[in-house]
């Protein structure tokens, strides 16, 4: 069983990410716990201090906390493993993270609405908690039905570091997908690149050990904007959280580029 | 759903009320087809206003038989709910005992009405809204053929209307109805209508939410998650982006290629800068596809 730790918050991208897990779970055995952080109010926003301050943030809280519970109780109809809510007050990074580790979760998920911009996904994987993720992460920008994912291998996401964790994620699982190889250029035209060189070997031998089966090998060279939009809609891409995701760039802009809901993994 | 669809006699409207036909097909609309004058009447064509108006062959009036039999065709002659053709026995009973058989000429189901409103075409399309209050306006894009003069009347009906307003271009079936929204005051039938259009080509949705200074506004936020789960109950696939308010021109301009461009529009709507004249044109020159005013 997966169990999955979702970041809410009252608005667009929780409803997004929390949906999304949910139509997960009618595929894959999950457990899926909600958790609201709220981080503390700049001094500057506070009416006032003391206890008018603290009664004013425990108003916001209680408000914000319905708006969350109205949303897991709608889900909840539908999907029978999916804890109440638990709430947090502090850094939201921090919190999470101690949860995760504490929790023995397998999976992290949280929203974003997409602005088709690689500053977005550089911002949030370079982040403190991304670079200390115990576990894969999601981050939901769309709903999409969930039917078929998309692996991302190539020089910046190396079968041997991303293969293991997904198989390991999705173990017991009979998961359709495509094998993508993209070498990412910055200028030129998109084409393919004829796979003879062995390109898929290495990812061949690893998805054979645990019996997955590609259904389509892909291997293309391109910009990243070309790649993102010849990717089109799958229902999750899944390729590694780079180390460094400044020296990624274009990892990030290619996957910026697709509506897809994306999963890192650490290697 | 009523909808109101201008012809301009000097053009070529079958492809409009092709639109209009499959639209009216989905949802059982009562339709009014408004035959009207365009903008620029040849020296050679007297005005309407200045004929005989018992006069069959005047362009305005043939134009407008056209479009109706062009919309009708549209329905075959079986089971058309325009049409007013069914007859059949019904035995009533006039009194205790006595039973007549009578012959029952049933009237549509739906209206069909063909009307002329001759004189400024803008006008005569807002004059027949305020008269019979309608869903949607259809008007043709006007830089599908006329050029730039047109955009004139068709600015005046968007920015005037009260309803929504669907601007059809000649071009192929979009693929993708791109809806922009920066507001939250978003009705039922303006979703509903989006929902048709999806149906209706088959389209993917994508529903793009204006921010400013990269903020969406909690307002518009959470709107638009209602909009979202509202689509997923009603099993359509939407996508949501998020487009900064300064790149909105550019954005639209791209949306609109071969996409269906639908913009809620609000009363202190940033998407009202489009109709400024030199934005509407420079938008409305590259519309391939067509333009849907939400209201």
């Amino acid at each position: 069983m997966i169990k999955a730790l979702v970041s809410v918050y009252p608005d667009l991208a929780s409803v997004i990410a929390m949906n999304y897990v949910c139509r997960l779970s009618r595929i894959f055995d999950m457990e899926i716990q909600p958790i609201f952080v709220k981080e503390l109010e700049e001094a500057n926003k506070a009416p006032a201090v003391g206890w008018v301050r603290q009664t004013w943030e425990n108003s916001l809280l209680d408000v914000e906390q319905e708006a969350m519970n109205k949303l897991i109780e709608a889900e909840k109809t539908e999907y029978a493993r999916l804890a109440s809510l638990q709430v947090y007050s502090g850094n939201r990074q921090e919190a999470i993270l101690d949860n995760l580790l504490q929790g023995g979760y397998d999976l992290f998920v949280e929203g974003s609405v997409s602005r088709f911009e690689k500053s977005e996904l550089l911002r949030r994987t370079r982040s403190r908690l991304y670079q200390n993720l115990p576990c894969p992460a999601i981050i939901a920008r769309n709903l999409i039905d969930f039917d078929k994912v998309l692996i991302v291998i190539g020089e910046m996401s190396p079968a041997a570091a991303l293969l293991p964790r997904l198989t390991r994620l999705f173990a017991g699982a009979s998961l359709r997908f495509d094998l993508l190889h993209c070498t990412i250029i910055e200028a030129g035209p998109l084409e393919p690149v004829h796979p003879q060189h062995g390109l898929f070997d290495e990812a061949d031998d690893l998805l054979a050990a645990v019996g997955w089966q590609p259904e389509n090998r892909i291997a293309l060279q391109g910009t990243p904007k070309d790649l993102g939009s010849r990717i089109g809609e799958y229902s999750m891409v899944a390729t590694t959280l780079p180390a460094h995701p400044e020296r990624h760039g274009g990892l990030l802009e290619l996957l910026s580029n697709t509506p897809s809901p994306v999963l890192f993994c650490r290697p | 759903m009523k909808i109101l669809a201008a012809l301009d006699s000097s053009r070529d409207n079958s492809y409009i009320l092709k639109e209009v036909a499959r639209l009216a097909a989905n949802t059982w609309a009562d339709v009014t087809l408004l035959g009207i004058e365009p903008e620029s009447v040849s020296a050679q064509q007297p005005p309407f206003t200045k004929m005989d108006r018992r006069t069959e062959d005047h362009p305005l009036v043939t134009s407008l038989r056209q479009g109706r039999s062009l919309f009708l065709k549209h329905f075959g002659d079986d089971g058309s709910p325009y049409t007013h053709t069914t007859v059949t026995s019904e035995l009533v009973e006039v009194e205790r005992g006595l039973w007549e058989d009578l012959q029952v000429c049933r009237g549509s189901i739906k209206r069909l009405n063909s009307r002329l409103r001759p004189g400024n075409p803008g006008r005569a399309i807002l004059d027949e809204a305020r008269h019979s209050p309608c869903d949607l306006i259809v008007v043709a894009n006007s830089s599908a053929a006329g050029g730039p003069e047109l955009t004139k009347y068709v600015k005046k009906v968007i920015l005037d209307a009260d309803t929504s307003v669907w601007m059809v271009a000649e071009s192929k079936t979009p693929h993708r109805i791109v809806a922009c929204l920066d507001h939250d005051n978003v009705s039922q039938p303006s979703l509903e209508l989006i929902n048709q259009m999806v149906t209706l080509y088959s389209a993917d949705l994508e529903i793009a939410g204006l921010t400013s200074k990269d903020v969406l506004a909690g307002d518009v936020d959470h709107r638009m998650a209602e909009i979202v789960k509202y689509y997923a109950e009603n099993q359509i696939k939407a996508l949501v982006r998020l487009v900064e308010g300064s790149r909105l021109e550019t954005f639209a301009t791209q949306a609109a290629h071969g996409n269906l461009l639908a913009l809620w529009m609000g009363k202190k709507s940033l998407l009202s800068r489009f109709f400024h004249p030199r934005a509407v044109d420079k938008l409305l020159g590259v519309a391939e596809s067509s333009l849907l005013i939400l209201r």
